[in-house]
C-alpha cells in the first residue's frame, strides 16, 4: 500500500470524522434544548425532533464523500488501487470542503435550532420559521458537499 | 461551546415557563371580576392553581402569592446553571426576615406571621439565630447586622435597622452580582428607589440623615441632596440629563396630581419590567433566567394589587390605574 493510498484514506476519514464531529456537537445542543422544552410541555417532542435532525446532515454528506472514496480507493472490492502521491493528495483536498465546512456549519446550525426549539416553545404554530432559519445554514453545507463532490469526480484514478 | 452547552437546556425550559405568565387577557379577566373569589377563580385557571388547592378563599391570596413564589423558586433552583445567582435573589428575602426579627426583637413582639420563606436560610433556622443574637449568620450577612444593631442601640430609632439593612442589602446585591445584566438591573434599582428616596424626603420636609440613599448608584449623591434642597421645579431638571428623566417627570406630575409616589412606583416597576424584557433577545445565557424569576415577582405584585382592590370593593378603573404592564 503506497502513500498515495495512505492520503486518500486520511481525505476519507476527515470527511466523516470532521463533518460528523460537528453535527454530533449540533445534534447535541439542541436535544439539550429540545429536553428543556419537553421537561414542561411533553407535547413540544415532535416538533422539537424535526429541528434536532437538522444539524445532523452535515453528518451524513461527509459520511457520502468519505463512502466514495474509500470506493474509489478501492476498499470495498475489486483489489486496491494504486495511485500516485499526487491522486492521494488531490483525493485528501476533495474530502477538506465538506470535512471543514460540515464541522463549522452543523456547530452554527445547532445553536440556530437550540434557540428555533425556544421560539416554537413561545409560539408552537411557527416552527416553519424556525426551520427556514435553520435551512439558511444548511446551504453553506450543501455548497461544500456539492464541491467536494466534484472535485472527486474529476479526480482520475 | 461553553456559554451554549450550559445554558441551552435552562433558557428553553425558562421560554416554556414564560408563556405560563399570567397575560394582559387573565389580568383584565381579574379586573373584570365581579368579587375577590371570582378572581381568584380565574387565577385558579392558571399555573397557580398548582399551589391553590385548598387555598381558594379570596382573603388567603397572600398565602397563595407566597406558595407560587416559592414553588417556582425551587422549580427554576433545580435547573438554573447559576445556583450562586438564585441564592442572591433569595437574599433579598433573608434580609426582609432579617429585619422583621430584629424590630420584633427589638420591640419584644411576635411577628412571625410576616416572616417568608422565600430566602436561602429558612424562617425557623432564622429565628433560632436571631436568639442568639445572630452569631450564627454567614459572615456577609452578620456584618450588616452588627452594623444595624450598633446604630439602633446608639439613636433608639427603629426606622435605622430598615435604612441600615437596605444599605447593606444593596451594596451585598450590587456587588455579588457578577452578570452584568443583574448588576445593571440592581444599578437601576438603586438609582430609583434614590429618587424616590429624594421624593419623600422633600415631601416630608424631614431632616436628611446620612443613611438615606443607598449605595452604588450612577446618580450623584450630592445631585440628590440638591434635588431635595431646592424647591421643587428643579427637581425634575436635575434628573433631565439621566436615563430616568421620563420616569421622573411623569412621577412628578403624578406626585402633583394626586399627591401620592403609587403611580411613581408603577413608573419604576415598568422601567425595570422594560430593562429586563432585553432577555428575551439572549439565546444562551443567565439573562432569561433571571429575567423570569424577577418578572415572576413583578407578577405577584400586579395579583395583590388586584385582590386587594376586589376585597376592598374598589372599582375596576381605580385598580387599574395601579397596575403596571405585564412581562409576557
Amino acid at each position: 500500500m503506497g502513500l498515495g493510498l495512505v492520503l486518500g484514506l486520511l481525505g476519507a476519514g476527515l470527511a466523516v470524522f470532521l463533518a460528523g464531529t460537528g453535527s454530533a456537537i449540533g445534534v447535541g445542543l439542541t436535544g439539550q434544548a429540545a429536553s428543556g422544552a419537553v421537561s414542561e410541555d411533553p407535547d413540544m417532542f415532535a416538533k422539537s425532533l424535526i429541528l434536532q435532525i437538522i444539524p445532523g446532515t452535515q453528518g451524513i454528506y461527509g459520511f457520502l464523500i468519505g463512502f466514495l472514496t474509500i470506493q474509489r480507493l478501492g476498499f470495498l472490492g475489486g483489489g486496491l488501487a494504486s495511485i500516485s502521491v499526487e491522486t492521494g493528495l488531490s483525493l485528501l483536498m476533495a474530502c477538506l470542503p465538506v470535512g471543514i465546512v460540515g464541522l463549522t456549519s452543523a456547530i452554527a446550525q445547532g445553536k440556530v435550532t437550540a434557540t428555533g426549539i425556544s421560539l416554537v416553545a413561545k409560539r408552537p404554530e411557527e416552527l416553519a420559521k424556525a426551520m427556514i432559519f435553520a435551512v439558511m445554514v444548511e446551504f453553506y453545507a450543501i455548497l461544500a458537499f456539492l464541491v467536494s463532490f466534484l472535485m472527486l469526480q474529476g479526480v482520475t484514478i | 461551546m461553553g456559554q451554549e452547552g450550559k445554558y441551552a437546556y435552562a433558557v428553553t425550559r425558562i421560554r416554556v415557563l414564560e408563556t405560563r405568565l399570567l397575560d394582559r387577557g387573565k389580568i383584565d379577566r381579574m379586573l373584570d371580576a365581579r368579587d375577590a373569589a371570582s378572581a381568584l377563580r380565574v387565577l385558579s385557571e392558571t399555573e397557580y392553581a398548582e399551589v391553590m388547592g385548598e387555598l381558594a378563599e379570596g382573603e388567603r391570596y397572600e398565602e397563595i402569592l407566597g406558595a407560587e413564589l416559592k414553588r417556582v423558586y425551587q422549580v427554576v433552583g433545580s435547573f438554573s446553571p447559576d445556583p450562586d445567582l438564585i441564592d442572591l435573589l433569595r437574599s433579598r428575602y433573608d434580609f426582609q426576615n432579617i429585619k422583621v426579627l430584629l424590630k420584633a426583637g427589638h420591640l419584644g413582639i411576635d411577628r412571625d406571621d410576616l416572616l417568608v420563606a422565600l430566602g436561602s436560610i429558612p424562617p425557623d433556622r432564622l429565628k433560632e439565630m436571631a436568639a442568639g443574637d445572630f452569631v450564627d449568620l454567614p459572615p456577609a450577612y452578620r456584618q450588616i447586622v452588627a452594623e444595624a444593631q450598633e446604630e439602633f442601640k446608639s439613636t433608639g430609632d427603629p426606622q435605622l435597622i430598615d435604612l441600615v439593612i437596605d444599605r447593606g442589602m444593596y451594596d451585598y446585591l450590587y456587588t455579588n452580582a457578577r452578570v452584568d445584566f443583574l448588576r445593571g438591573y440592581f444599578l437601576r434599582l438603586i438609582d430609583l428607589t434614590n429618587i424616590k428616596t429624594a421624593m419623600r424626603l422633600k415631601r416630608s420636609r424631614a431632616g436628611v440623615i446620612r443613611w438615606a440613599f443607598l449605595p452604588h448608584g450612577s446618580v450623584d449623591p450630592r445631585l440628590l441632596l440638591e434635588a431635595v434642597r431646592e424647591p421643587w421645579d428643579a427637581f425634575g431638571p436635575k434628573f433631565a440629563a439621566t436615563d430616568y428623566a421620563a420616569v421622573v417627570e411623569e412621577g412628578l406630575r403624578q406626585l402633583e396630581a394626586k399627591g401620592t409616589l403609587t403611580d411613581y412606583e408603577c413608573l419604576v416597576d415598568e422601567y425595570l419590567l422594560a430593562y429586563l424584557r432585553q432577555a428575551k433577545y439572549v439565546a444562551f445565557g443567565p439573562e432569561p433566567i433571571l429575567a423570569y424569576l424577577l418578572a415572576k415577582e413583578l407578577e405577584g405584585r400586579l395579583v395583590r394589587l388586584i385582590m386587594v382592590g376586589k376585597i376592598n370593593n374598589l372599582p375596576k378603573e381605580t385598580i387599574k390605574e395601579r397596575l403596571c404592564d405585564v412581562y409576557a
